[in-house]
């Protein structure tokens, strides 16, 4: 909880966070510069390992880059400070901690530079910059800088100071950066995953190199034929830290063997004193410091990247692995042999077991007609005709039923192009063509029942045709007969009739003339059905005037104003075209029988770009609800009394606009009027 | 003998009746031949069967014919008549019930002379024969 509270409180604060890391970082370089001091020899107050430049470049690099110039500024002033403070003159001390400065600002610049964030000592290349620039590079610059001090304030030899500072700083570069940096990047999950043995091999590792190198240099040291052995002994704990405990272990296994070699060669006790002379001495440990450690940190380093790209090599098998098994497509790898790996969905496809699989090749679970083909698409592949091949085929189910199946194929070439395995995809369509044959058997009863549907109409419809012959012949016959003989009746015999008497015979032949009407009515109507239809050109207003001059004596005996409008040529059949006029002029003269002043007026609109032939008249018109009821047959809307009629006329009107691919409707109020609109699809009609 | 100037072919005896009620303010109604069926007609044409004393010199100025009849369709006949180089100069009027365009075009086909569809309007019907009679008895120039 209050470690939590006070990250809240650090994020919450962001500049405060800033100081106290800049703060912490001075801090743990002001005591590791100070235990440096410790190896610091006289007179030119060189250390001769400076683990505190290590410190400065790994701060930088870990530090954000906003931050990294108030970083080194701090540093420039701890060094300055823990110089001084050991007893180092104001000028040393500037030019000293100006150096490393120099040195760790240039060599953090360089490495992002050159390598990009984060830098990562288990790649071999981000390790090997790191030897050139870091350790042999900008050092030897800063040792340019930093010799002219000693030799200034001394008048020391300079190549001397030179040496020891290159070395001492390269050394604390080489042991403490790749240490903090690979330490710092260790993720807590990822060091929880290391289980125990890992943790005891550890411990024993670093057990041994403690009881062995003391043991060794304790009781050797002095001797002379022994010494060059003893050099070789750090070698066998530095290649099994690099095994197993990667660039992490090495550096730690580096840093402890550097630390136990200055202790005994510092406390005059080591092996590589035998010249008496401490700082050729040193020289000597710094250089087998540094070649152990740089051949390890390669090695760790090498190893960490082979085992990265296994860790790869295995996920993407692995991942291929999950893909293949569990895909819910059937897949199978099928060697040149014929042999077979399948995957799950395959092996339930064909209900074999996978590892029934093994043992089996493609050509037994082929049906025998499919193997032919399949042996000519594996050929094509061979020879490199095609990459893949797409196509049907049958499988054969373990219970012998036959699965049908949509496959491709493709060919696996080595890198010697040679051909390894085939990779096939194989998607049950089994349901999908049983399908498929079902729609073709419903198709074929389908058609079957639409030939026996249409004889069975065509039947009907030549019944239809006797029937309404006899009808127009058989039904007129009597009629006609009834009508002339009660004629007769009233022309001869109108002596014998009394008034009664020839009302009633009046009647018969009203009513027998009104039937012949319905008959012919009928016909014709039912004819339109049967008719095929002439398409011409037909001049419309030609057709509505010379209607109109046909009938209008018909319906003389009240005076008609006949008004046309100029009226668009249409295509049509001039026959029935010809009727429809006729229906429409008779209904609209008809009707307007009671007006003192009857108006018919024909006329043409526009609307959506068709034209709509309107007839329009002012007698006794109708109720608009009852509209559609016209155009029916029978339908009437009025008296017979008022207006005969049989009621046919606007169906005929009806159905031959509709064959015309037309729509008719109309308009209307009681006793204002009527207008009856029609159009004709000429678009229809051009076909 | 009288000179038969009209052969009317006509099975219904109504229409029969109806008919020569029409022409009979003419003053031609006895000079008409009436045969119920196209056996008959055929017959009468060709002075076979009970028409064998006829003389078949003397053919009719007009024959009216019904389409539908018994045994020999109209149809039949007016095809044997016309098909008849003898025959064939003889106006044939077909009186019928049918408006069938079917039959119109048929007839025409045939070689028929008009065509006329009986109205069941006795008014009608009596002008219509009435004129059928003058036009080609009176009218009518025949080729001989």
């Amino acid at each position: 909880m209050k470690n939590n509270a006070f990250r809240g409180f650090l994020i919450r604060n962001p500049l405060l966070k800033d100081i106290i890391w800049i703060a912490f970082i001075s801090v743990v370089y002001f005591i590791v510069g100070r235990l440096s001091m410790k190896l610091v020899l006289e007179p030119e107050d060189i250390a001769t390992v400076w683990p505190a430049s290590g410190i400065f470049l790994s701060a930088l690099l870990l530090t954000k880059k906003n931050l990294r110039p108030y970083l080194a500024l701090a540093l420039f002033i701890t060094d300055f400070i823990v110089e001084s403070y050991s007893g180092s003159s104001f000028a040393m001390s500037i030019v000293y901690a100006f150096a490393l400065t120099f040195d760790a600002s240039l060599s953090a610049w360089i490495l992002i530079r050159y390598l990009g964030e984060p830098i990562d000592f288990s790649k071999l290349k981000h390790l090997l910059s790191f030897i050139i620039i870091s350790v042999i590079f900008t050092n030897a610059l800063s040792a340019t800088v930093a010799a002219a001090a000693p030799k200034i304030i001394y008048n020391l030899p300079y190549w001397h100071s030179w040496k020891w500072w290159w070395l001492s700083d390269g050394i604390g570069n080489l042991l403490i950066t790749p240490f903090i940096l690979s330490w710092a990047s260790l993720k807590w999950n990822e060091a929880r995953e290391r289980n125990i043995k890992h943790f005891i091999e550890a411990m024993l590792l670093f057990l041994s190199m403690v009881i062995v190198n003391f043991y060794v240099l304790q009781n050797l040291s002095g001797n002379i034929h022994l010494a060059s052995i003893l050099n070789y002994l750090a070698f066998p704990f530095l290649v099994w830290a690099a095994l197993r405990f990667g660039v992490r272990g090495v550096t730690v296994a580096s840093i402890f063997l550097t630390a136990n070699v200055l202790y005994f060669t510092l406390s005059g006790q080591t092996i590589i004193n035998d010249t008496r002379v401490i700082f050729d001495s040193i020289i000597m440990v710094q250089i087998y410091i540094a070649i152990i450690s740089v051949s390890s940190l390669i090695m760790a380093s090498v190893i960490e990247e082979r085992k990265q790209t296994q860790k790869v090599l295995h996920e993407s098998a692995e991942k291929f692995r999950v893909v293949f098994e569990y895909s819910p497509v059937g897949k199978s790898i099928t060697g040149l042999d014929g042999s077979l790996q399948t995957n799950k969905a395959f092996s339930d496809m064909l209900g074999y077991s996978e590892e029934e699989f093994q043992s089996i090749k493609w050509k037994e679970i082929t049906h025998p007609d499919d193997i032919a083909e399949s042996n000519e698409i594996i050929d094509s592949l061979i020879k490199g005709e095609y990459l893949t091949r797409s196509y049907e085929k049958r499988y054969l189910h373990k219970n012998g039923s036959i699965i049908f199946a949509d496959v491709r194929t493709t060919l696996k070439r080595n890198e010697q192009d040679n051909p390894i395995f085939l990779i096939t995809v194989v998607t049950d369509i089994t349901e999908r063509k049983k399908a498929e044959a079902e729609i073709l058997r419903l198709n074929q009863v389908l058609e079957q029942r639409v030939i026996e549907r249409t004889e069975q109409l065509e039947t009907a419809n030549k019944e239809l045709e006797s029937f309404s012959y006899s009808v127009s012949h058989d039904l007129r016959a009597p009629l006609r007969a009834i009508a002339g003989f009660t004629n007769k009746l009233s022309e001869n015999y109108i002596h014998l009739l009394d008034e009664e008497g020839k009302r009633l015979t009046g009647i018969i032949i009203k009513n027998t003339n009104k039937m012949g009407q319905l008959i012919d009515d009928l016909l014709t109507f039912s004819r339109l059905g049967r008719k095929n239809m002439t398409v011409k050109r037909v001049d419309m207003q030609e057709l509505f005037k010379e209607t109109w001059e046909e009938i209008k004596t018909l319906y003389g005996r009240h005076i008609i104003k006949f008004k046309i409008h100029e009226l668009p040529k249409a295509y049509g059949d001039p026959v029935l075209l010809k009727q429809v006029v006729l229906n429409l002029l008779t209904n609209a003269a008809k009707f307007t029988k009671y007006k003192d002043e009857a108006i018919i007026e024909v006329g043409i609109k526009m609307e959506n770009g068709n034209n709509i032939y309107f007839v329009k008249d002012n007698g006794a018109g109708f109720n608009q609800q009852y509209s559609d009821k016209m155009f029916q047959v029978f339908q009437r809307l009025h008296s017979e009394k008022e207006f005969e009629g049989t009621g046919i006329g606007l169906a005929i009107v009806k159905r031959i606009i509709n064959m015309h691919g037309g729509k008719v409707w109309a308009e209307g109020k009681e006793n204002e009027g009527a207008v009856i609109y029609f159009d004709i699809n000429q678009k229809e009609m051009e076909k | 003998m009288k000179e038969v100037e009209i052969l009317l072919v006509e099975d219904n005896p109504e229409d029969v009746e109806l008919t020569l009620d029409a022409l009979r303010g003419e003053n031609i109604s006895n000079k008409i031949e009436v045969v119920e069926d196209g056996e008959q007609a055929l017959e009468f044409l060709y002075s076979e069967g009970k028409y064998s004393h006829r003389k078949m010199e003397y053919k009719p100025k007009l024959i009216l014919l019904d389409l539908k009849l018994p045994k020999v369709s109209g149809i039949e006949v007016l095809k044997k008549i016309k098909s008849d180089s003898k025959l064939k100069k003889i106006p044939v009027v077909v009186l019928t019930s049918s408006s069938e365009e079917g039959d119109i075009v048929k007839t025409y086909e045939l070689g028929v002379n008009s065509y006329i569809v009986k109205p069941v309007n006795s008014e009608t019907f009596r002008k219509a024969i009435k004129e059928l009679g003058l036009y080609w008895l009176l009218l009518n120039k025949y080729a001989e």
